[in-house]
């Protein structure tokens, strides 16, 4: 997050303070933000069942207990990195893939590149509808294309496994672009004298990859995937769209779990105790981000 | 530099499947939503011959809240984008012009927190909190947290972009003698305006596309489209055409959208994510 | 601009803009001419939807009506009741939400517009029918559909083979193993994520419960185990591709493919009208369930109801007896919704030649009723227990095994249920 610039002290003392700029951020951020975020804890240490007329008792570090001993919380939880390992597997190849192929500047780059980010833009929701009925086990387009090839009725968003598949398929349809772009700032980021001096050096194609390319983008691609994880992370309306979590828990990552104790099961108070449990997770992810982004300066 | 031609040609048949998988969904949804209902069951599907029909789409808009779900999208996509891009320039500014000021490193680290959170952590908790101001189902209570959540991310792309406006502009307006606020009004702002138009862009997708707060904080009144295309998944008995049809109503202005500002994307990505 | 002192306004523009706002919702329908109605998507949805215009032209009251899917809509009905912000004038919900809305008192009781009105005639309904809306003695919701668990099977199929529709369990065991060796697929139900529905029906039958009277799960009982050994039978003798069928694909399958027999809540027929869904047109005959130990009838369907706090309830009862009522009944049927089991219905003779189910519709006094647990903790439950018969139907647990872990795992669930 580049946010130092190099002023030189005189033009430091020129100018006057503009700190209160930034008041407008810090309210926004205070009421949407760190409020509810408190008062998300307050909640997970009293006993709300929206359904429950009676009034809330304080329990403590109940909730707690509960989620840690839920067999639930550790299924969504280790669904939730397979599915990052997954999406990552295929989404970063894929994007540098494709960020190549813009690379080389053919003609009719530009149209490409307007085509292929158009996923990426589009409405999640609307996206998770589009894909459920082209999942359809009976009469969607995929299964018909696949039957094709002798495979038969794949029931992709009934069952587990193919589930997760679909749930890849449609979050990589909208993320490869995103990837792709960011690889593709950082090759042509790359001083151009570098590959004319390879070329020079009598280098393969594979070689300029290997040993210019690859060790330049390597601090994106690790941006990527840290923003990936956190994306995975928080990935809800794909899944809903596509299975709701199911069939019962087995794709429910523990982001849907938790809106679905929260919502479904109307526990407000476990589920607020769940989602300070997300938080706790996500912490190292946060720090990991702002180690990163102080090296790179 | 030269390209040999097996890496070109490999380059544009890469381009051309990824192309085509990017558009098929697109347009396999867009006939469908023009297709009668016989022509959507139907095994091997019809790709081109099938009498197109209207009947999804006017379905659509006789279902009484729909322009007032659509109008609802967009006022608060308006909204929230004009609120993040005069909070998020004002903080943006102090960020790219002072290194250290107070309470620097806790907005900082605040707002890398909001990028990290997922909304679900939040969005229960305001509920609850909504309930004791009545702000359920408000339209505003939409545009407010929309601005707070999309703040950071402002404020991230706009950084770079005031970063990338000489200081001596600055210098030379103040030995002018003008004030803080006209500086940056007259001043700066007319310069960054790529930038506002790159982050106002993508904030608007954002907004546009918000799908769990407002299935959690919206009723009947301030009901975005996102919502109403979710409520179509139900029986399988259901007919695919509306659904399809609500879908290509809710990508449309996307697409059209894309293709006529897709510079101006390319731009803020590369800007926000390089200069890092 | 925006600083300095003016910076200060801002927010207090905000929250004020946000309070009033908030505060002030666009009530468009304070005139008493209008009323929304909150449906789930549904064949009884779609049906009520068509009879809207003409309302509309005969009373002048407007209709606004939303959709929401049945896995957000009860939650959203109870939201939007706590608010207390008159958002709808009718509701839709599944029966299985009546106890939970009971006990926070959020529908409006309906017996004063009941009694006095002839056009609904409340005396078309049995007794079981005019309970099944019934909370502690008031009626909180209108029967919008009667659909009871029945045996539906193929009659050329068990013509063929010289079938009759199953009376015991076993019968329908051996029914469905002998059209297995045949070729076709035995028998089919939803083994997959509605798996519940066809387990407790099996419970109950094999004379088990869920839970006892002081609320203790009671899931591994000697007849609950039994039941559940016999759902993991009955898988055997299923086509491929059971064990993730949900309750729609169960009906697909049946229909379109060659099964010889399912069971099946009896508003699924309509799909068996829709020639593109039913390949076997005429060959589809219904009985009742087969008995297990206790004579039971797992009936199902939706309510309908008024909100405690609707805007417009008056309107909303002229709404519900116009399409409820005795004079629209039967186009009411005709429009291709989930019968509702009114007795003029039931026996009409041309309509129960159109759909030869309607008799199935008559529930014999002697049979025990038994709907949908009626706990606010219901879907907890639901999800524990088809993760535990997932379990069994796997192979990766026995039915005991898995039963006694569920009845554990229910204890802490069920003990959150309100009493009283």
């Amino acid at each position: 997050m580049g946010l130092v610039t190099s002023l030189s002290r005189k033009q430091q003392r020129l100018t006057r303070p503009i700190a209160h700029y930034t008041l407008g951020a810090w309210i926004l951020l205070t009421l949407t933000i760190l409020i509810p975020l408190f008062y998300g804890i307050y909640i997970s240490l009293l006993n709300i069942n929206l359904a429950s007329f009676l009034p809330p008792q304080f329990v403590g570090l109940k909730n707690y207990h509960t989620a840690l001993i839920a067999p639930e919380t550790w299924s969504t939880l280790k669904l939730t990195v397979l599915l990052m390992m997954m999406g990552m597997t295929i989404q970063i190849p894929l994007g540098i893939v494709l960020a190549l192929a813009l690379h080389q500047q053919l003609r009719g780059t530009r149209i490409f590149r307007s085509i292929l980010i158009t996923p990426m833009l589009l409405t999640p929701v609307a996206v998770g509808l589009t894909f459920r009925f082209m999942f359809d086990t009976d009469l969607g387009i995929i299964n018909w294309f696949l039957g094709r090839f002798g495979i038969e009725g794949v029931n992709w968003l009934g069952a587990q496994f193919s589930g997760l598949v679909a749930i890849v398929i449609v979050d990589s349809w909208q993320s490869i672009p995103f990837v792709m772009l960011l690889v593709l700032a950082a090759l042509s980021a790359i001083p151009v004298s570098l590959f004319e001096a390879a070329k020079v050096d009598g280098a393969s194609g594979r070689q300029i990859f290997r040993n210019i390319m690859l060790p330049l983008i390597t601090p994106t691609i690790l941006v990527i995937v840290m923003i990936k994880v956190m994306d995975f992370l928080k990935l809800f309306d794909t899944i809903f769209m596509l299975t709701r979590g199911g069939p019962g828990n087995a794709t429910t990552t523990i982001g849907l779990w938790t809106y679905k104790t929260g919502f479904q099961f109307l526990e407000l108070s476990r589920a607020a105790a769940l989602g300070v449990i997300i938080l706790i997770i996500t912490f190292p992810v946060y720090l990991l981000w702002r180690k990163s982004t102080k090296v790179q300066r | 530099m030269k390209k040999n031609l097996l890496t070109k040609s490999a380059s544009y048949l890469i381009l051309v499947i990824a192309s085509f998988f990017s558009l098929f969904p697109l347009f396999w949804t867009f006939s469908t939503s023009i297709k009668n209902r016989v022509d959507t069951y139907v095994l091997p599907p019809k790709f081109f011959n099938f009498d197109p029909t209207l009947r999804n789409y006017t379905s659509l808009l006789k279902i009484r809240s729909f322009p007032h779900i659509y109008l609802n999208s967009i006022f608060v996509t308006l909204m929230s984008t004009v609120g993040c891009l005069i909070f998020g320039s004002l903080a943006a500014y102090a960020f790219a012009r002072r290194p250290k000021f107070r309470g620097r490193t806790a907005l900082d680290a605040l707002m890398i927190a909001v990028r990290a959170l997922p909304a679900i952590v939040i969005v229960l908790p305001i509920y609850k909190l909504s309930s004791y101001l009545g702000a359920y189902d408000s339209v505003w209570a939409l545009i407010l947290l929309y601005i707070g959540f999309n703040i950071p991310f402002a404020i991230w792309l706009l950084t770079s972009f005031f970063q990338q406006i000489p200081l001596e502009i600055e210098e030379a307006a103040r030995v002018d003698g003008a004030s803080n606020t006209r500086t940056f009004i007259q001043v700066i702002l007319p310069l960054a305006a790529p930038g506002l138009v790159a982050t106002g862009i993508f904030v608007s997708l954002l907004s546009w596309n918000e799908f769990l707060i407002p299935i959690i904080m919206a009723g009947e009144n301030a009901k975005t489209l996102p919502v109403f295309v979710a409520s179509f998944i139900a029986n399988k008995n259901l007919d695919w055409g509306p659904m399809a049809a609500a879908a290509t109503v809710a990508m449309v202005p996307i697409v059209a959208f894309t293709v006529f500002i897709q510079r101006w994307l390319v731009t803020g990505l590369s800007s926000g994510a390089v200069k890092d | 601009m925006f600083y300095g002192k003016k910076a200060r306004l801002i927010p207090l523009a905000i929250v004020s803009i946000l309070i009033l706002a908030g505060c002030s919702k666009a009530s468009s329908d304070k005139a008493s001419g209008e009323i929304n109605v909150f449906l789930i998507p549904s064949p009884s949805s779609t049906s009520i939807q068509s009879f809207i215009p003409e309302f509309e032209k005969q009373t002048g009251i407007k209709v606004n009506f939303s959709e929401t899917p049945y896995g957000e809509a009860h939650q959203k009905q109870l939201l939007s009741y706590q608010q207390k912000s008159g958002a709808y004038d009718v509701a839709q919900f599944d029966n299985t939400f009546l106890a939970p809305f009971c006990q926070a008192k959020v529908m409006l009781s309906l017996d004063k517009f009941i009694q006095g009105s002839k056009e609904y005639d409340i005396g078309d309904f049995s007794t079981a029918q005019q309970d099944y809306g019934k909370c502690k003695g008031q009626t909180l919701g209108l029967t919008l559909s009667t659909e009871p668990m029945i045996q539906w099977y193929r009659t050329d199929i068990y013509k063929k083979l010289g079938l009759t529709p199953a009376k015991t369990w076993d019968e329908y065991y051996t029914n469905a193993k002998k059209i297995q060796a045949s070729g076709e697929g035995g028998q089919i139900m939803g083994f997959g994520p509605n798996v519940s529905w066809w387990w407790m029906t099996l419970v109950w039958s094999f004379g088990g419960h869920l839970y006892d009277d002081s609320l203790n799960p009671t899931v591994n009982s000697k007849e609950a185990v039994a039941a559940t050994d016999y759902l993991k039978k009955l898988l055997a003798v299923s086509p491929k591709g059971a064990i993730t069928a949900s309750g729609d694909d169960v009906t697909s399958r049946f229909l379109g493919e060659n099964i010889g027999a399912m069971l099946n809540y009896s508003g699924y027929y309509g799909m068996a009208l829709d020639p593109k869904i039913n390949k076997n047109q005429g060959n589809i005959g219904t009985a009742p369930m087969p008995m297990g130990a206790a004579d039971i009838t797992h009936l199902a369907g939706w309510n309908i109801g008024i909100p405690a706090d609707a805007k417009n309830p008056d309107a909303a009862w002229k709404f519900l007896e116009f399409v409820l009522g005795k004079t629209n009944s039967k186009a009411y049927l005709e429009s291709g919704a989930a019968a509702i089991g009114r007795q003029s219905i039931i026996n009409d003779p041309e309509l129960v030649a159109k759909n030869p189910y309607l008799p199935q519709l008559n529930i014999p006094a002697s049979s025990r009723v038994e709907r949908y647990p009626q706990i606010a903790v219901w879907p907890e439950f639901e999800t524990a227990a088809i993760e535990a018969v997932t379990q069994v139907l796997t192979g990766k647990q026995s039915s005991q095994a898995a039963m006694d872990a569920l009845n554990e795992k229910l204890k802490p669930i069920l003990v959150k249920e309100p009493r009283g």
